[in-house]
Formats: structure tokens, C-alpha cells, sequence
């Protein structure tokens, strides 16, 4: 004879029971709890709110942001503003990616001038490199500037050649790589890249990864798209973080996603939408010394910090 | 004790000990420290405290308990007891209607911005209204974390531009959407739509930024009611006051003229001091006397000579024209008036303002020979009045589509036709009916003839997939959604179309590809569509070549409308586009700087569709349109027909041999019409024959429309263009669908005063009858046209009186009914200008008891966002939670029963999860051994009938096995039994069973 419903049926409800406290672990996507967010808008422009585009942190902590209202702002370490200054244009468009760069200035990607534009700290303009093109040193739509620890400065662009451009501390072209596409090596918006260890991460917006490159501008890995739970949905840019990870921050997800350096998930963070914490198409975001994030949670039009 | 008494409070069966109300004493202080707790905590609030006075009867349900014992055992007796008052307890909350308090300590802000005219001009620093939406802005961006802040906007109306939220995305600025009547400031309904706005869990202020000059509604009313809701209203006022101001009053025109007389025509000006200029006079458009003037404090008159040469609607305007420092507002310097001399009525051709003249000049001939005024406008110049028609009998579109014209010149139309009897044909083109987009329009409706033609046996359908990127210009994505609606509406209904976009949750199909003909569900999606600034046209563009492949139409097509910034596809995408032959055009609207067009231009050329690049978005329906009629080239019938005669006509008198047409537009002839041409009947397969119309006539209203669906000139007309009949055609065609003019007693005219307009009307019957008058009054601002009924005020006059709405023509028809007689006259008023610009000074007064009244105080420009967010005082609000005690109760009361009335014995449930297999083998094996034991003893009883022991050996067999079934009925649905009795019945079993043998061994002793 086997066991009837009548012994079944209680087994299986304590069975479940017991299950019951242990809940359902998300081991797949492992969740950061930051120790403190806040959340503030950028100050007003006229009858304007503008929208956060891109946020950098000088080595001081200082952080500067670019919003779409043509303006660079600047920041103390608390998120209290320090000082702003205007694109030297802004009608056709807004600039998209900063970078304080090892000399103190400031260089911005003023995409739709096709053009970088480098001011000094109190945003007096010191030099405009390139012109609307696709040639070597030309630039269409740049859309992320950064320098890496010998100087030298490499800016992406999309929407025309969808490449890397490097130059030497001169801003003499050096050598450009990639092209449009989704193999490997090719991008889909090249738009926010960190230089650590002799290797260059890129984030491969449309094509959701993050592509690794030598300083030579050869191809090395892609990360991101190992496995499922380690995807990404449109990450816009990305930053080295206190322990030598990599975050990432997704405008398509609304959230922010820490990886190891070999590509491991280690914890995301919020979800699209504009509540607590939730972000609105995230376009950039920083990390300063004192372990804290910004977000520029552009569609809410505010700073985020998270302090982790 | 009284009976009834002693059975409410019985005797207890055992002696009571004044220990057994120490349950009831514990339970009343628990319940009551609860109930307290709650209250005082600020968790829960008890509507009806009162409710509480039933807990008396607690004492009597633990009374009989302890009297009447319930059978338990002590501690199930304790804890039914315990139970029964909970269950009490729980329900007498219940009845006191509890809610739960929620405190919040968010404050919610709404803004409330006065953009009535006499706010938004420009004064000589800078606009305020600038200067109060900047204050907004700034004090908005500083809010703190967490408190929420919205927008209102005002003048005659209100409108939420942003609801509070404590995200507010302001990245193109205030950028007032919202249709704002701007002729009038309503203080009342404004606040109240803000106050209405705010959400009832936090503490709610409103700032508002007026000049607290009220000209419509009744602010007194409203400030009791926020200062009920505890609603502050913060005032930050705009002040003024001018000292130098002219305007001028009236313009006014002699009632009834003749041709060939001169009039007086006389200007009224109103000026606060002293001054001169320029007084113009202009006669439609046209300057016909100017006079420097040289004018006093108060009101002054001038006086011009006018003199009428035509019948026709002669519009004219009194501007006066002083030194800028010598006028505050320039608004109200100019007054209109108008003078309609009737004659014989004119015909107004309507063409395309990019059309060919060709399409006209044939018929525009033919008119004129025919002796009729013919004005040939575009459709551009069509008026928006209905006033400004009414010296024509009829109004021709010539092949001129819907895009030409706005909605409020539609309505002029619609309203020419319907009330004052003007005639309307439509002759056909390319761009005419349905492929002219009039689907589903006003013009349709008055129409004789549907665009829809679905029941006509047609043609390979068509998908069509639109990608609507934001359109960063002012109102772009109002712009985005109208158009495509537009473009929907020109689809034929078996069409498929689909909306991608990039919305809250990234690229999505606004909706997939659904037929066209559920137009209005579509719409409504359309309207509610959240459109975000589309990162890369990759996704949406792969989303939508799978839905267009998925489509099984013979002919597909994908429109993109962007500024061009985001990700252009890659090249593999746009071949799989052209390897699956779908054309995809492009629409740069408003490219950055006009300079990212190539992205655009590269999609367009390389999957073959159009590349546009419009300046103006006023462009985009006509291109929206063309392309959506790129599916739709199958409602033009580009073959020749021999029209044949339907429906005997006047029209056709004397005409015969009517010549061939070369090409027509495919309509549906409406139930009531009559179809006066038609093509010969096409035989299809079926042999069923269909009948396409040609000339169709009806009655609309007070007039007659018409629809030629072929064309009158050289194109698909060629032929009638050449015939010889074609001028009697054309003549009597017109003659039978223009306004008819009888000759009518009753003379109109109305004209504006103090915010009312007054109707007059005269009857110059010689009877002079008494009539019923009753006048229509239609006006500007959309809104639906009012009823008068007018008194007798003299022996031939009646009259009456309504309030205006504001800045803009008001047209009005009179129909006077009595004793025979139906007649109708029509007339018409023009208010010049809003009574906002005869404000000339703010009313601080008015605002100072705003802010008295609620309890808010006044700011300025230089207030800190603090003062206005951080005077917090938590606010609690309450819900029902009626519901959570429900079930609470319905928890108590099955748990009250089964603690009464089920065993639960552990020794069977600890019997569940013993080893099931052992138990089993062992019990039965204990059973077969007894069993076999049994039989044994049971043949040798049958051996020896008289054996003694047998009802021993029967008893010592049963009793196990009762024993061992007892738990199982005890949990099924056996009545639930309780150990001591059970224990207390077995004895007695017990007892009997030995009763029994002591009689039977006494019987055998007998024997």
C-alpha cells in the first residue's frame, strides 16, 4: 500500500511551511543597500527645472555636472552649488560628457558641436578641439571624454562613426578604433568609459555591454553579457569604484549595477520610475573619495548621492 | 430574583469564587489600555466612541460562562472565554467605525499662476508672468526632499499644468500647454481646482501669484472652504497702476443703410488724462480716413463719413495711435465693427495654397459668365467666423485637403451651412475626400457623401508603422499626436497602422498594427501616450520591421518623425528593411541647429522612402498625410466613366449627352441623399453590380451640400470643361445648392455693453402679430451656443440680453414663430477686446484677504523657498479600516466555534508522521494475528456453544479496536467528544456490559 492523500497532503503543508520563512533569495540579482540616499534637483534656469546629463568628481570631490540647459555646474562635496558657467553655445544642442582633467582643467564633449571644449576650473575657455567630421580628429557627436593615467585623453562619439578617438596631452590624434556595429570590437554608442589597469572599459550602450580595450585601442573582452543576470539594458556611463570595481549606471533599466573587474554581478540597485528609489533614463554617474555616487537621474530632473 | 433575571444571570452549577473575575477584570483593562493605546497613540481613531457602551454586556457573557460552564476543560475553558470576549471586543470596535491615522509631515505646494491678459503683457522691464514662472522654477528647485509641488495656470479658466508630485520636471520650462481662456481672471475656480488638487494626506498650501483682479466668479465663497481644509494661500502679488491710458470705447455703425448713401460712422475714446494722436479708420483691412486728434480727460466722440457702394460684409476698425509713454496697454486701442449690406449673395472658391490653378480656373469662369461675384481665396484666407461668411450663398472647395485648414474654420463652415443657410460643394481631386483627409471630420458630417467606402469591394490593404520620437518643440508632442491622428483618419479602415515609441518603460508599441477602422480606441491611446526622448532608432525600428513582417498587407510602410539625435540603425538593420520591401520616410523636425539631418536622409534613401525636412510644424499634416496616402492611392479611381442619371435634378434640365469623366474619388453616397450622378454599375465576379457616385446632393441644416467627386477642370473633367453645356451646368448647379434668399420682416441687430451682449429684434410685419422669439447665440472659445428666449419689450421689439465669453465674434440667429408665421434672422456682435484691459489698476486689497482668511502670508520676488515650505506642522488624516476588523472577525468566530466544539488530539496528528509503512504492516499484522486468534476462538466456540468466556474474548477484541478508530472519527466528522466524557460513557459501557452478565449468569443460575 502507499501513503494516502490523508498523510500526504499535511507533510506537504508543513513542508511548505517550513520553506515559507526562507523566501525567495534572489542569488541571480544580488541587491546593494546603500546607507543613505538623497535626492535634490539642480538649481533653476529661468522658469526651468533642466535635467542632469553628466557628473564627474575632481580628485578634491569637487563635482561637475552638465545639464541640458547648456550649463556647467559646480559642486562642493556635499552637493552644495559652488559655482556655473555657460556653453560657449547651446541652441543646436548639449554637451553630454565631462571630465576634470590631470592638469585641473575641464574637458567637455560638446556633442552637437561636434567639437571638445576644455575650460580652465573657473570656466574661461581654454582650447576647442576638433570640427564636425569623421576624419581623424574630426569628432561627430562626442559623447564621452576621459584621460587616462599617462595623459592621455580618449573622447567617443556615436551617431555618425561610433568610435574612440585617442589623443596625447596635446590633443594630437594618436589612433582610433571601432566602428558601428555589434561585433565584438564594434559599437552601438560608445558613451562612457573608465581607464583602470592599463585597460579601457567602454560601455556599449545599445549593444548592452561593456567592451574591454588595451591602450592600443585592441580589443580584449566584452563583459555583460556572460549571463543573464549580470545584463544590462542601456548602460550610459561608467565609473571606477572605491574597491576597485565597476559601476554602471543603465538609462534603460533606471538603476546603477556594481560589477568586478572581470565582469561578475555583485549588486544593482533601483528600478525605473520616479519614487524614492527609482531613477528616470540615468545618463551619468560618478564616485568621489568618501564612497559616495552621484546620479544624474536625468528624466527626474535631480542628483541622486548614495552613499554606500 | 425576578424569573426573567434569574434566567439571564442563572445559578452557577458549581459555588462561585470571586477568582473567576480576575479573567473578566484583565480582559477590561487590556481592552480598555487598547483601545486608549490607539487612541492616544494617534495609530486609530473610533468615529463613534459611544459604540463602547455595549462592552457592559462582557460581564454577562463571562457570567454565563462561569455559571453555566461550558463542559471544557479549565483551559479550554479559559481560553474560550478569552476568545468570546475578543470576539466581542473586536465587534464593538467594529461598530464605533474605526480608522486608521496616517501623519505625514510632507507638504504639498501648488502654484497658482494668474496668465490672464492683464498679467502676461509686456510692461517695461520685463513680463511678469516671466517673473512669476522663474519664481516657481526657482523656489520649486529648492524644495526639500520628499514635499511635493505642483502648477496651475489661470485666466478666464484653469488648468493643472503639473500635478504635485515630488518630481517636477520642468526641462523645457513652464511651457503652459494648457488652453487658457486668457480674457478674464476667475480667482474662485482656480483656487479651488488647486485646493482641489492637493492630496488630502498632507499639509496642503497654495501660492498664488495674481493680480488679484477679479473679473469672473466669486472668490468669497471658496476662501471658507480652504480655510476648513486648513489650506494657507501664500500671495505673491503683481502690482500695477497706470496713470496713462487710452482706449478706445465704441465704434458705432448706422443700424439698416442703402447702397449709394453716406453714413456716419462714430468712434468713442476713453483716455484717464489729457493727449493726441492718430485716430484710423479702416474699412475690411483697407484705410479709409485718418485724423490726428487732440483729446481731453474722459470720453471724447469723432465722427467719419462712410458711403457703401456693394452688398456684402464690410467689417471696420477704430484704432487710435498715441505716444508709447502716453498708453499703458496697447490691446485695447483698436475696436471692430462690422455692416452687412444683403444683395445678391456671392460664390467664395476655396483653393489649395500649394495647389494648381489650374483645378479652379475653369470653374471660376464658368461662375462668372454666369453673372455671380466669385471671390477665389486660399484656403489659408478662409474666414474663422461664421459672420465673416455670410455674404456668400456658397463656398466651393476645389481639391484643397484638410491639412489647409484648422479646426476653428471648419467649425465656421459647418456653422455657415447649417445656421445660415449658405450652400457647400466639395468638387473632387486628388486631394479632396478621403484621400483629402476628411475623414471623419466636421466636413464630412455635412457632407452628402462617407469617405468610408468599406463596403465597397476594395483593394489590397496597407500597414503603416509610425515611430514618434519627442518632439523637443514647443508642444512637439501635442503636434506628434495630432498628426498622427490626422494620418490615421486618412487610412483606409482596413488599413493597419502601429504607434512605437519610447515611453515609461522604454521602446514599446503604443499600440501593434490594428486595423484603422478602431480609429477612436486608437485615439484614445494617442492622447495618453507618455513619449520620452528615444534613445536609439535601432530598437524601436527592429520592433517595428517584425510587426510589419508579422502584417500580411500587400503594401508596408514605416514613417519616423525625430529631431534626429539618437542612434542611427546599423546598416544590417536598414538592408533587412529593404530586403523585406518596407520604405521607411523620415521628418527632421526641428533637427539641432538644423544640422542633423543626415541620419535621417540616410535612413529615407536607403530603404526608398521621402526625406523631409519641414520649417514649420504647421507642415507636418500635409506630409503626414501624403505619406499615410501612400497606402491610399486606391480611393482615386483614375479611369473613364460614363456618368449616368440617379435622382431626376432640376440641375440637369436641358442638359443631355453628358460628356465622359476621366477619374473620381471613391465615396459612399449618406441614407438621405440624392444621388443625382453615378458611375455605370461595375459587374464584379459575383455578378453583382456597385454604383460609385458622382454628383450628390442633400440638405444640411438651414442649407444645401453638395459632392462632385470628379474634378470640373482640365484634368478629370476635361471633356465637360469643352462642352458646350458645360457653363448651363455649372449655373444651374449652383443656383440649386445656394442660399435662398427670402424676403423677411424681421430685422436683427445686437451689440456688447459692460460684459453683456444685448439681441434686439424688430418686426416690421404690418400685422405686427405677437411672436415666440427665441435666439441662438454661438461665440468664441469652443463653446456650445446658448439659448435666448427674448421678451416683448415693445409693441414690435423684443429683446434680450446673455453674458459674453469673452474676445471674438458672436454670431446670432433669431426664429420668431406665432400665428402662421415662422421666420428666422440672423446678425452677429464683436467684442474687440478682453474686459481685462480695462483693469488699470491691481487689487492688492483683494489679495490681502486671501491671505487673511487662510492664515498665509504675503512673499515677493526675493522669498526663500523656506518660507514657503518650512512652516510644517504634521497633518494626520484618516481611512476606514473597516475591512481589516471584518476579517479580523471572521478569524474570531470560526476559531470561538471549534475552540468550543473540536477535539484535536495530538496523539493522531503525532500519528500522521510516524513511519507510515511499519504502523501499517504492524497494525495490520496485530489485526490478522487477532483475527486469526478470533476465528480460532470463535470455531471452538461453535464447538462449544455454551462456553462462558466468549463475551469476554468478544469485548477484549473490540475494545482495541473502538480505541484505535476513536481518534480518526473524532477528527473527521464525527461529533467532537470530550476525553472526561468519553472516559465517563466508556464506564458506563463498562458498567452495562457487566450488568449484562451478571444477569445473564443470574438467569443461568435460574436455570
Amino acid at each position: 500500500m502507499g501513503v494516502g492523500p490523508g498523510r500526504v497532503v499535511p507533510r506537504l503543508t508543513v513542508a511548505i511551511a517550513a520553506l515559507l520563512p526562507v523566501g525567495c533569495t534572489d542569488a541571480d540579482n544580488p541587491q546593494l543597500v546603500p546607507r543613505q540616499v538623497t535626492r535634490k534637483s539642480i538649481p533653476s534656469a529661468g522658469s526651468t527645472i533642466p535635467a542632469p546629463r553628466a557628473v564627474t568628481t575632481a580628485p578634491d570631490d569637487t563635482l561637475y555636472l552638465l545639464d541640458n540647459a547648456g550649463r556647467v555646474l559646480v559642486f562642493d562635496r556635499d552637493g552644495n552649488p559652488l559655482r556655473q558657467w555657460n556653453m560657449p553655445e547651446s541652441e543646436v544642442g548639449n554637451p553630454e560628457g565631462i571630465c576634470v582633467l590631470s592638469d585641473g582643467d575641464i574637458a567637455v564633449a560638446d556633442t552637437h558641436y561636434h567639437r571638445v571644449v576644455v575650460f580652465d576650473e573657473d570656466g574661461r575657455v581654454q582650447q576647442m578641439i576638433g570640427q564636425e567630421g569623421q576624419d581623424d580628429g574630426d569628432f561627430y557627436w562626442p559623447v564621452a571624454v576621459i584621460e587616462d593615467d599617462r595623459g592621455h585623453r580618449f573622447v567617443s562619439e556615436y551617431g555618425g562613426a561610433n568610435r574612440v578617438q585617442k589623443f596625447d596631452r596635446d590633443w594630437r590624434h594618436l589612433l582610433t578604433f571601432g566602428g558601428i556595429g555589434d561585433l565584438p570590437g564594434e559599437f552601438q554608442r560608445p558613451s562612457g568609459m573608465v581607464w583602470h589597469a592599463g585597460r579601457l572599459y567602454i560601455v556599449d550602450a545599445f549593444n548592452d555591454r561593456i567592451q574591454v580595450f588595451d591602450g592600443d585601442g585592441q580589443f580584449v573582452e566584452i563583459l555583460g553579457t556572460r549571463d543573464e543576470s549580470g545584463r544590462l539594458h542601456y548602460p550610459y556611463d561608467i565609473a571606477l569604484g572605491p574597491d576597485r570595481d565597476l559601476w554602471v549606471v543603465e538609462y534603460g533599466a533606471g538603476r546603477i549595477s556594481r560589477f568586478s573587474l572581470e565582469g561578475d554581478l555583485l549588486g544593482r540597485f533601483g528600478s525605473t520610475g520616479s519614487g524614492r528609489n527609482q531613477f528616470g533614463t540615468p545618463w551619468g554617474l560618478a564616485i568621489d573619495s568618501k564612497r559616495r555616487i552621484w546620479v544624474a537621474d536625468t528624466r527626474n530632473h535631480r542628483l541622486v548621492s548614495i552613499d554606500l | 430574583m425576578p424569573v426573567f433575571l434569574q434566567r439571564l444571570f442563572p445559578r452557577p452549577r458549581r459555588p462561585f469564587q470571586w477568582s473567576q473575575a480576575v479573567v473578566l477584570l484583565v480582559f477590561v483593562v487590556v481592552y480598555a489600555a487598547v483601545v486608549l493605546g490607539l487612541e492616544l497613540s494617534n495609530t486609530m481613531l473610533f468615529v463613534w466612541p459611544e459604540a463602547f457602551g455595549l462592552m457592559l454586556l462582557t460581564p454577562w457573557v463571562w457570567w454565563l460562562h462561569v455559571a453555566g460552564g461550558s463542559g471544557l476543560g479549565r483551559t479550554r475553558g479559559v481560553v474560550a472565554l478569552w476568545t468570546r470576549l475578543a470576539l466581542i471586543g473586536l465587534f464593538v470596535m467594529l461598530l464605533a467605525e474605526p480608522r486608521a491615522v496616517r501623519t505625514s509631515d510632507v507638504v504639498a505646494v501648488m502654484y497658482t499662476v494668474d496668465i490672464s491678459d492683464s498679467v502676461g503683457r509686456e510692461t517695461d522691464d520685463e513680463n511678469a508672468q516671466d517673473q512669476a514662472l522663474q519664481f516657481v522654477a526657482s523656489t520649486m528647485s529648492k524644495k526639500p526632499e520628499g514635499d511635493q509641488a505642483g502648477l496651475v495656470v489661470f485666466g478666464r479658466n484653469s488648468a493643472v499644468e503639473l500635478p504635485p508630485a515630488e518630481v517636477t520636471p520642468l526641462e523645457d520650462g513652464i511651457l503652459l500647454n494648457s488652453l487658457i481662456d486668457r480674457d478674464a481672471t476667475n480667482l474662485e475656480q482656480s483656487l479651488s481646482l488647486a485646493a482641489a488638487m492637493l492630496p488630502a494626506e498632507n499639509r496642503g498650501r497654495i501660492v498664488l501669484i495674481s493680480d488679484g483682479t477679479e473679473t469672473a466668479g466669486d472668490l468669497r465663497g471658496i476662501l471658507d472652504e480652504l480655510k476648513s481644509r486648513e489650506i494657507a494661500v501664500d500671495v505673491m502679488p503683481i502690482t500695477y497702476s497706470y496713470e496713462s491710458e487710452v482706449w478706445v470705447e465704441q465704434l458705432e455703425l448706422p443700424r439698416n443703410v442703402k447702397l449709394g448713401e453716406p453714413y456716419d460712422a462714430d468712434v468713442v475714446i476713453s483716455s484717464l488724462k489729457s493727449g493726441s494722436g492718430n485716430l484710423v479708420l479702416k474699412e475690411n483691412d483697407r484705410t479709409i480716413a485718418e485724423r490726428a486728434i487732440t483729446f481731453p480727460a474722459g470720453k471724447s466722440r469723432y465722427t467719419f463719413p462712410i458711403f457703401l457702394r456693394s452688398a456684402g460684409y464690410y467689417e471696420y476698425s477704430a484704432t487710435v495711435i498715441v505716444e508709447q509713454g502716453d498708453d499703458s496697454w496697447k490691446e485695447n486701442n483698436t475696436v471692430l465693427n462690422y455692416l452687412f449690406v444683403e444683395g445678391e449673395g456671392k460664390v467664395l472658391v476655396v483653393t489649395d495654397p500649394r495647389g494648381n490653378p489650374a483645378d479652379h480656373e475653369s470653374l471660376v469662369r464658368a461662375i462668372r459668365e454666369n453673372q455671380r461675384g466669385v471671390d477665389v481665396r486660399n484656403a489659408y484666407e478662409f474666414p474663422r467666423d461664421a459672420l465673416s461668411l455670410m455674404s456668400y450663398d456658397l463656398v466651393i472647395f476645389v481639391n484643397v485637403g484638410v491639412e489647409a485648414f484648422d479646426v476653428v474654420q471648419m467649425g465656421a463652415l459647418q456653422d455657415s451651412v447649417e445656421n445660415l443657410g449658405i450652400g457647400f460643394l466639395m468638387v473632387g481631386g486628388p486631394n479632396s475626400f478621403g484621400p483629402g483627409g476628411y475623414r471623419k471630420t466636421v466636413i464630412e458630417e455635412i457632407l452628402p457623401v462617407e469617405m468610408d467606402i468599406t463596403k465597397k469591394k476594395v483593394l489590397p490593404k496597407g500597414a503603416l508603422a509610425i515611430i514618434l520620437h519627442t518632439c523637443e518643440f514647443p508642444e512637439g508632442n501635442t503636434w506628434g499626436k495630432r498628426i498622427t491622428k490626422q494620418a490615421i483618419k486618412v487610412l483606409h479602415p482596413q488599413d493597419e497602422v502601429g504607434v512605437l515609441v519610447y515611453g515609461s518603460t522604454g521602446e514599446q508599441w503604443l499600440f501593434e498594427l490594428t486595423p484603422a477602422r478602431e480609429y477612436a480606441s486608437l485615439a484614445t491611446k494617442i492622447n495618453g501616450a507618455v513619449i520620452g526622448d528615444m534613445p536609439s532608432f535601432a530598437s524601436t525600428m527592429s520592433m517595428g520591421l517584425a510587426g510589419l513582417k508579422k502584417s500580411d498587407a500587400s503594401a508596408k510602410h514605416m514613417i519616423v518623425i525625430s529631431d534626429g539625435d539618437p542612434q542611427p540603425p546599423t546598416p544590417k538593420l536598414l538592408a533587412d528593411f529593404k530586403s523585406s520591401q518596407i520604405t521607411i520616410s523620415t521628418i527632421s523636425i526641428f533637427p539641432h541647429g538644423g544640422r542633423e539631418v543626415q541620419i535621417m536622409q540616410q535612413i529615407a534613401s536607403a530603404t526608398g522612402g521621402r526625406y523631409y525636412f519641414p520649417d514649420d510644424p504647421s507642415l507636418l499634416p500635409s506630409i503626414f498625410i501624403k505619406e499615410s496616402n501612400t497606402l491610399k492611392r486606391t480611393m482615386i479611381q483614375n479611369e473613364t466613366v460614363q456618368p449616368e442619371v440617379g435622382f431626376p435634378s432640376p440641375i440637369l434640365k436641358g442638359l443631355d449627352g453628358l460628356p465622359q469623366l476621366h477619374g473620381y474619388v471613391l465615396t459612399t453616397a449618406k441614407p438621405r441623399a440624392e444621388t443625382i450622378l453615378q458611375t455605370p454599375p461595375k459587374i464584379d465576379k459575383t455578378g453583382e453590380g456597385e454604383i460609385d457616385p458622382l454628383l450628390v446632393l442633400y440638405k444640411r441644416g438651414l442649407g444645401t451640400t453638395a459632392a462632385f467627386t470628379s474634378d470640373l477642370s482640365t484634368n478629370w473633367g476635361k471633356d465637360w470643361v469643352s462642352w458646350e453645356r458645360y457653363r448651363a451646368f455649372v449655373q444651374q448647379l449652383v443656383t440649386r445648392i445656394s442660399r435662398v434668399h427670402r424676403k423677411g420682416q424681421l430685422r436683427l441687430w445686437s451689440y456688447a455693453e459692460g460684459g453683456r451682449g444685448t439681441v434686439v429684434v424688430e418686426d416690421f410685419h404690418p400685422d405686427a402679430t405677437p411672436l415666440n422669439l427665441v435666439a441662438v447665440v454661438a461665440g468664441p472659445h469652443d463653446r456650445a451656443p446658448e439659448s435666448l428666449v427674448l421678451k416683448q419689450v415693445g409693441p414690435t421689439r423684443y429683446q434680450a440680453s446673455f453674458p459674453l465669453w469673452g474676445k471674438g465674434r458672436y454670431q446670432v440667429r433669431a426664429t420668431g414663430e406665432g400665428d402662421g408665421r415662422k421666420e428666422t434672422t440672423h446678425g452677429g456682435l464683436i467684442v474687440s477686446y478682453s474686459p481685462e484691459y480695462l483693469k488699470f489698476n491691481s487689487d492688492p486689497l483683494l489679495l490681502q484677504e486671501i491671505v487673511d482668511r487662510t492664515g498665509g502670508q504675503m512673499l515677493d520676488p526675493t522669498t526663500k523657498p523656506e518660507q514657503i515650505y518650512n512652516r510644517r506642522k504634521p497633518k494626520s488624516s484618516s481611512r476606514q479600516v473597516f475591512d481589516w476588523f471584518l476579517v479580523g472577525l471572521a478569524c474570531l468566530v470560526p476559531l470561538d466555534v471549534a475552540i468550543r466544539r473540536v477535539q484535536i488530539d495530538p496523539q493522531a496528528i503525532l500519528a500522521w508522521f510516524r513511519p507510515a509503512r511499519a504502523a501499517s504492516t504492524e497494525t495490520m499484522g496485530a489485526l490478522l494475528q487477532r483475527k486469526q486468534a478470533v476465528e480460532s476462538r470463535l470455531d471452538a466456540h461453535r464447538d462449544d456453544p455454551v462456553s462462558a468466556a466468549a463475551p469476554e474474548h468478544l469485548a477484549s477484541v473490540r475494545a482495541p479496536a473502538t480505541a484505535s478508530r476513536t481518534p480518526i472519527q473524532q477528527t473527521s466528522s464525527g461529533p467532537p467528544v470530550d476525553e472526561a466524557v468519553d472516559a465517563d460513557r466508556l464506564s458506563t459501557t463498562e458498567r452495562l456490559l457487566a450488568m449484562k452478565r451478571r444477569r445473564r449468569d443470574t438467569d443461568d443460575d435460574a436455570d
